[in-house]
């Protein structure tokens, strides 16, 4: 009985494998919602105050540069632009993020289109942008 | 024909265990492999740390999946509880042990609480910030900011559990997540422990708080898996029962008092510890004389913010969960959410249930235990804030209880915290 519960315990725990890193909607829609919250840290740190809804939209497009690598320590090169609407201002902005997805589908994406450090209020000294560095996963 | 029967049921309590054993190792392995909204705290990235050493032994396992492997679960304790007379005790104890390592060993589920934890007591140590004056996530450049959820109020935990989580931040934000698994999971296996010294100084059989509490879904998913502080805040107060039923009332008493300084939630067993007691100014005085401590170390500790916890408590409350008992029932009697009305109606029910109960254990001491567990789960079923880890509150004090009833009770809110929350993803 025992074997048969370790044996069923670890047979369902060989399921289904996830050989795709990602795919275009997926990158896009994370990338999205990862740079909404990193603009909104971006307003808090330098403002003092949260506002969670300050980036009404963010369009993303992400390409891939490279193929997937077949080595799964080797990061997956991909291009984002992202252009982003605030709820309270017209125009919109653009940046361009190079993005490097690992195995299990997390990115860390870099622009440089935003200056590498700003003013953080709370603690009254300046630190790094969290804009120009985004680290996430879908 | 009971002869023949007793070894099919202890065939079936030996499959529950097996059952609950491989629900649990699909779940935490599945969690662990891929980021999924199983875990929120993903959004800061997925590095070893946060997703554990079982991450390359599971399958892909998203919410959909997630949520049948959940009913499956709650099924195969179902199961469990029907045969607890049959279930060997060493092997209960075993299982129970080896689940909450399990989901010890995973990533943090449906929950990125414990990094709000990490968050104040960082901003505490590191940045000269009060945790009672200061919004979680204001740091922005702190390390543990990416894995921060909330970023909309100060801490609402009690001053000893802050001053804990101090203690943690030393480690780094890697560091403080294991401590606190850690002392979550100790708290546990403890809270188990003293369940069943509890239920043998009240002449009653282990196991069924074993199984209650020790292997229900939602308690081992939620609350061990979330890496939640009502753990915590339940050991101490558990501390406070068994020291109670062992005729040290004032030092229950004073137990119950620290659990409130862990989290306030817990306030409401301390009147019943106190009028429980044969000496019940004895009691008071010791509840208060700890209370009178554990205020002046905040003070020192925090100001005069110090007494805030309780304000933010009290906000929280008339927050809006649509997983609550009053906005399940909107569905069948056609409102939504939590309306202003039905929660007017509710917190009259509730502190006209709580004044009948205080009045019942005034004039018959002996049915504190089964009071205070009675209370509790009319707090559970009138708040319009019901997070599902809050079954914690309930499940330990239910097991400890004669009625029927009352465990009929806790098992149904087990059951009612999975199913509003996996049911909207089958």
């Amino acid at each position: 009985m025992i074997a048969a519960a370790l044996a069923a315990v670890l047979a369902a725990g060989c399921g289904e494998r996830y050989d795709i890193r990602t795919g275009e909607l997926t990158l896009e829609r994370a990338v999205s919602r990862a740079f909404k919250r990193d603009y909104a840290a971006f307003h808090r740190m330098t403002t003092g105050r949260a506002d969670r809804g300050i980036v009404r939209h963010a369009d993303v497009r992400c390409r891939p540069r490279t193929e997937q690598p077949s080595d799964d320590s080797e990061p997956w090169r991909w291009r984002c632009r992202v252009r982003w609407y605030l709820r309270d201002a017209a125009g919109p902005g653009l940046a361009t993020y190079g993005v490097a997805v690992d195995e299990r589908g997390c990115f860390q994406a870099r622009s440089d289109a935003f200056p590498d450090r700003v003013h953080e209020r709370i603690l009254g000294r300046d630190a790094p942008n969290p804009l120009v560095y985004i680290r996430s996963c879908p | 024909m009971a002869a023949a029967a007793h070894p099919a049921r202890r065939a079936l309590g030996g499959l529950s265990l097996a059952g609950l054993a491989l629900c649990a190792w699909v779940i935490v392995t599945g969690a662990a492999y891929r980021p999924t909204p199983l875990v929120p705290a993903r959004q800061g990235g997925f590095p070893l740390w946060l997703r554990g050493p079982l991450g390359d032994l599971g399958g892909y396992l998203p919410y959909g999946d997630f949520a049948v492997w959940m009913l499956v679960m709650c099924g195969v304790w179902l199961l469990a509880l029907a045969t607890v007379p049959t279930l060997r005790a060493g092997w209960t104890i075993g299982v129970v042990v080896a689940l909450h390592v399990l989901f010890a060993l995973g990533p943090p589920l449906i929950s990125a609480d414990v990094f709000g934890y990490v968050d104040w007591a960082r901003m505490g140590v590191l940045h000269g910030l009060n945790p009672y004056a200061t919004d979680s996530g204001s740091v922005v450049s702190d390390a543990v900011y990416p894995f921060v959820r909330w970023d909309d109020f100060a801490s609402p935990y009690g001053p000893l559990f802050t001053l804990l989580t101090y203690a943690f931040v030393p480690l780094g934000v890697p560091g403080a997540l294991w401590a606190l698994k850690l002392a979550v999971l100790g708290a546990s296996l403890g809270c188990c422990a003293l369940g069943w010294a509890c239920a043998r100084e009240l002449g009653r059989d282990g196991r069924l708080g074993l199984v209650l509490y020790g292997l229900n879904p939602a308690v081992l998913v939620y609350a061990v898996g979330g890496v939640h502080n009502d753990v915590l805040m339940m050991m101490v107060v558990l501390t406070g029962l068994w020291l109670a039923l062992r005729g040290r009332e004032r030092a229950g008493a004073a137990a119950g008092s620290l659990a409130v300084a862990v989290k306030a939630s817990v306030g409401l067993v301390v009147p019943f510890l106190v009028l429980g007691a044969r000496d019940r100014l004895g009691a008071l005085g010791a509840a208060l004389g700890a209370g009178a401590a554990v205020l002046a170390v905040a003070l020192v500790a925090f100001g005069s913010h110090a007494l805030d916890f309780v304000n933010v408590l009290r906000t929280q409350q008339g927050l809006d969960s649509g997983t609550s008992v009053i906005a399940q029932l909107g569905a069948v009697l056609g409102w939504h959410g939590n309306p202003l009305g039905a929660r007017i109606v509710a917190s009259a029910a509730f502190v006209a249930i709580l004044g009948a109960l205080l009045h019942r254990t005034w004039h018959a001491r002996e049915e504190w235990l089964e009071s205070a567990g009675w209370a509790t789960a009319a707090l559970l079923a009138c708040t319009s804030w019901l997070l599902a880890w809050y079954i914690v509150w309930l499940v330990p004090l239910a097991a400890l209880a004669r009625s029927r009833a009352l465990h009929a009770v806790a098992v149904g809110f087990s059951l009612f915290v999975v199913l509003t929350r996996v049911v909207p993803f089958l």
